[in-house]
């Protein structure tokens, strides 16, 4: 046992404001998988006060394993009484566990090469297009079922230059933000979202295009690369207007705390430019003269959907919209589908048995495809043999000329 | 007092012989994934939802009735007693791992075994494995127009076993009744892991009733390892009111009325303005922020019934002086009411680290008097007291806020909640309506009974359980002694 550590590592405020009632255990999907106190929230946060009291070291292997396999999906927020903000509690425990026992071996290199990758959109663009022949080739075939990608990639889809249309545009410029695995490996749903924002009377931008919003870094406790993507990607529209329509439900959390992770006036003003499609499509205006979808969807909100951004019921309402579309909704909660970003790959224990529970209640809704607006879950739910596809897919079909 | 004693004291402490071979043998039952025996992971069972610690030997999760057994009897084998434990929700230290002359059990958590083993909605009751959430039968059973009546703030995450264990009640005790009401059957596992099934679904049973001695048992008499619950149809129509006081008084004095009104409300909870500022921004229920008290009402029933026990409940809240009363627009408001009562609790963390929760009854006639007794015990203790309150039938829940870094700030809290329970018990009350005994209340229970009383309810415990590892050091007082309340029992810690 290491000695009382003088520094607090936690906000003593945040950790305080914990009681333990244990409300959330029941929201939390890693508990659901072992009913172990350690793999809830109120036991991950009694394991940061015993770091922060010294009682055990951070690096104890029990209490590294309790903090890193929390898949982040801000679930236990979401049902706290006391408005914990866990979140933010378990990335600084995760930036601590990265400076003091940063990942080694195969991890490391993995990591390395990964995030470099983030920062770079041609790179990532190149690495989808590789797969895309590689699929085509069936040479995917070779990669270890956890590192193989299940969302069909089209090369066509890498190649394709995105269409702006320049039709009448009485709300102004509204920007895409294309990130970087949505730009390599979902064009067509960003195309999807531009179609989407000019129907609803925007003139849709692609351009700027910052690098990476920097959430799987900040999920990672890669702290100051996740600041340095966030002031980058402020920077890149600081001479723009318009909302920012995020079409990632992840990346679209995290732009929306840039304000909370920055805390500067100017990132607060940009989180406040940050929207998801369901906040500038009018489900009215859909209903009104959407064109017929006569299809049937299991719905999945993504966490960082429905616990971050609290807009869950706001985007099933505006799906629910389009005409002649039937949307079911799983028996689970919504709990999370085990992609986290990287969690799938990290903590494939946890992953696989949460995309099992997935898989099983989305089939209970008797659905044979899912909507999804992340491209994490979406990745890690074809896994399991479903079609995905994204709300801004089925809207824009809806909103065609 | 015992108060402020850290952890730091009782961690890693030598094993002896018998602790080293049970946990071997737990081990073989188990093997790793279901046995936790390193410092996080006992420290995460060291308490449930109330303030008292204590460090366990292991933490045993069993999946299956079976490896129950088996872990039962492991620990009858070694001589090593055993807690039992669901979600840790309880807010009375029954999960708290205390045992006598500091022997450390093993916690037993059921919380694997979480299945709704039967939906029998022809004969409106369910068959549980105790590790079921309780809203998830709720959940369950709604899809076919039912409802399980008892519904303790805690039901988002507090277990149905946990909910038998503890007898546990809710917002809508005043017309259903507590769980006891609502358990036909309880599989109760002894310290020999024998599974005795007591009462059963029929609708009357002979001989003694057994079930109701242990509903509420609170694991000192075995675990509860499957229970058969009543189902209830869903109402057709329900009315939710919220009428603003401009004191407790003038409040308690409206439920006084409304309880004899001839339209029983389904629920009738009060709020003090503490607890309505305090959950008012998580729930966003329009709860009136400039009042003394706040009475949450709820009518259930056919929807002519429903409308006139809102109009009676309007005039007789009006009569006894409130400022406002406003019926919920819709489910969601209504949705909205419910989710800040329940929340109060778990909200607490936003004025202060710890609370310790009082849960006495008086006879409603005397509601007023023991609220203006929990105001001036604050006062006197210069200590933040916030009030919630099952008004219908007389259960307050005074919560005593606190911060156990401060020095001497134990001795208050405990001085305090003393005088909250003796003053309860000078009222003709009692010392808890719904969360059980526990080691909280437990030597409270020496005020309440005399030694002969409590005689004869050790003498019950001991024929249905006879070893004593059973949840030991919980509910009966070891020592009676009026007036010897010991808030914190050996081996426990705040």
């Amino acid at each position: 046992m290491t000695g009382h550590q003088e520094m607090s590592i936690f906000d003593s405020d945040q950790l305080a404001a914990c009681v333990q009632c244990g409300f959330c255990l029941s929201s939390c999907p890693t508990y659901e998988v072992t009913h172990l106190e350690e793999h809830g929230p109120r036991g991950r946060i009694l394991a940061m006060r015993l770091a922060d009291q010294g009682e055990l070291p951070l690096t104890d292997p029990a209490l590294t394993d309790s903090l890193e396999t929390c898949v982040q999906c801000r679930a236990c927020e979401e049902v706290c009484p006391s408005l914990v903000e866990f979140g933010s509690l378990m990335e600084t425990a995760r930036a601590q566990l990265h400076e003091q026992q940063p990942p080694t071996g195969i991890r490391r290199l993995a990591h390395a090469v990964g995030f470099a990758a983030l920062g770079r959109r041609a790179l990532v663009r190149l690495a989808s297009l590789g797969l895309a022949v590689a699929q085509l080739l069936r040479l995917d075939r070779v990669l270890p079922d956890q590192l193989r990608p299940a969302r069909r990639v089209r090369i066509r889809d890498v190649l394709r230059r995105y269409r702006t249309p320049a039709g009448r545009a009485p709300r102004g410029e509204a920007f895409v933000f294309r990130g970087c695995v949505m730009d390599g490996m979902f064009r067509d749903v960003h195309q999807a979202t531009v179609d989407v924002l000019a129907a609803v009377g925007y003139r849709p931008r692609v351009e700027p295009a910052p690098a990476c919003c920097g959430a799987l870094s900040a999920h990672s406790g890669r702290e100051d690369e996740a600041h340095a993507f966030a002031q980058a990607t402020i920077a890149a529209y600081a001479d723009t207007h318009g909302p920012i329509v995020v079409d990632a439900a992840g990346c679209g959390g995290a732009m929306k705390e840039y304000g909370t992770l920055l805390g500067t006036p100017q990132a607060r003003a940009f989180s406040a430019r940050v929207k998801d499609l369901s906040e500038v499509v009018d489900a009215a205006d859909v209903a009104a003269r959407g064109r017929s979808v006569p299809l049937t969807y299991a719905y999945q909100a993504p966490c960082h959907l429905r616990n971050v951004q609290g807009l869950a019921d706001t985007s099933l309402e505006l799906l629910q919209a389009i005409p002649g579309l039937t949307l079911l909704e799983p028996d689970d909660g919504q709990l999370c589908c085990g992609s986290g970003g990287i969690y799938s790959l990290e903590q494939p224990g946890f992953g696989d048995e949460l995309l099992a529970r997935k898989d099983a209640s989305l089939d209970r809704t008797g659905a044979r495809a899912v909507v999804s607006g992340n491209p994490g879950c979406a990745m890690q739910i074809a896994r399991a043999g479903w079609e995905v596809h994204h709300p801004a897919q089925l809207l824009a079909r809806a909103l065609r000329d | 007092m015992t108060g402020g004693v850290g952890p730091l004291a009782t961690a890693g402490r030598e094993l002896t012989g018998p602790e080293t071979s049970l946990l071997a043998r737990l081990e073989g039952i188990l093997g790793g994934d279901g046995l936790r025996t390193g410092h996080l992971g006992r420290a995460t069972y060291r308490r449930d939802a109330s303030f008292l610690n204590a460090d366990p030997l292991a933490v045993a999760l069993p999946r299956t009735v079976e490896q129950t057994a088996q872990v039962l009897r492991a620990c009858r084998d070694h001589g090593i007693p055993f807690t039992p434990r669901a979600a840790g929700t309880g807010l009375a230290g029954g999960a708290t791992p205390t045992g006598e002359a500091g022997v450390r059990p093993v916690v037993v958590s059921v919380a694997r075994m979480d299945r709704l083993r039967q939906l029998d909605v022809p004969n409106r009751r369910a068959w549980v494995e105790p590790g079921l959430v309780n809203a998830r039968l709720g959940k369950a059973a709604a899809t076919h127009g039912l409802r399980f009546a008892p519904d303790p703030a805690s039901q988002i995450a507090a277990t149905l076993g946990g909910n038998v264990a503890t007898n546990a009640g809710g917002i809508h005790v005043l017309t259903y009744g507590v769980m006891s009401q609502h358990v036909l059957a309880v599989e109760l596992m002894d310290a020999d892991g024998v599974v005795h099934v007591l009462d059963g679904a029929r609708a009357e049973q002979a001989g003694l009733d057994l079930r109701g001695v242990t509903v509420g048992g609170e694991g000192t008499l075995g675990i509860v390892v499957g229970a058969c619950l009543r189902l209830l149809p869903s109402p057709p129509a329900v009315g939710t009111l919220l009428a603003g006081f401009p004191s407790l008084d003038a409040a308690a004095a409206a439920v006084g009325a409304l309880v004899v009104s001839d339209r029983l409300p389904d629920a009738v909870e009060l709020m003090d303005a503490r607890a309505v500022s305090l959950v008012e921004g998580y729930a966003q229920a329009g709860y009136p922020q400039d009042a003394a008290a706040v009475l949450l009402l709820e009518y259930e029933g056919l929807p002519a019934g429903v409308d006139a026990g809102v109009v009676t409940a309007d005039h007789l809240a009006r009569e006894h002086g409130a400022t406002s009363v406003v019926r919920a627009d819709g489910p969601d408001q209504r949705a909205r009411i419910w989710k800040g009562r329940k929340a109060v609790a778990g909200a607490i963390a936003k004025r202060a680290p710890d609370f310790y929760l009082q849960d006495v009854v008086v006879p409603r006639s005397r509601l007023g008097e023991m609220l203006d007794a929990v105001v001036a015990i604050g006062e006197r203790e210069r200590l933040e007291i916030l009030t919630v309150v099952h008004a219908g039938d007389g259960n307050l829940h005074p919560f005593v806020l606190f911060d156990r870094r401060e020095e001497g700030m134990i001795d208050r809290v405990f001085a305090a909640g003393h005088d909250i329970v003796a003053t309860a018990l000078s009222l003709d009350g009692t010392v808890t309506g719904e969360h059980g005994v526990g080691i909280e209340k437990r030597d409270f229970l020496g005020e309440v009974f005399d030694a002969d009383d409590l005689a004869v309810q050790r003498a019950v415990r001991d024929a249905i359980e006879p070893s004593g590892l059973a949840n030991p050091d919980k509910v009966l007082p070891t020592t009676v002694g009026c007036g010897e309340a010991r808030m914190v029992p050996e081996g426990a810690w705040v």
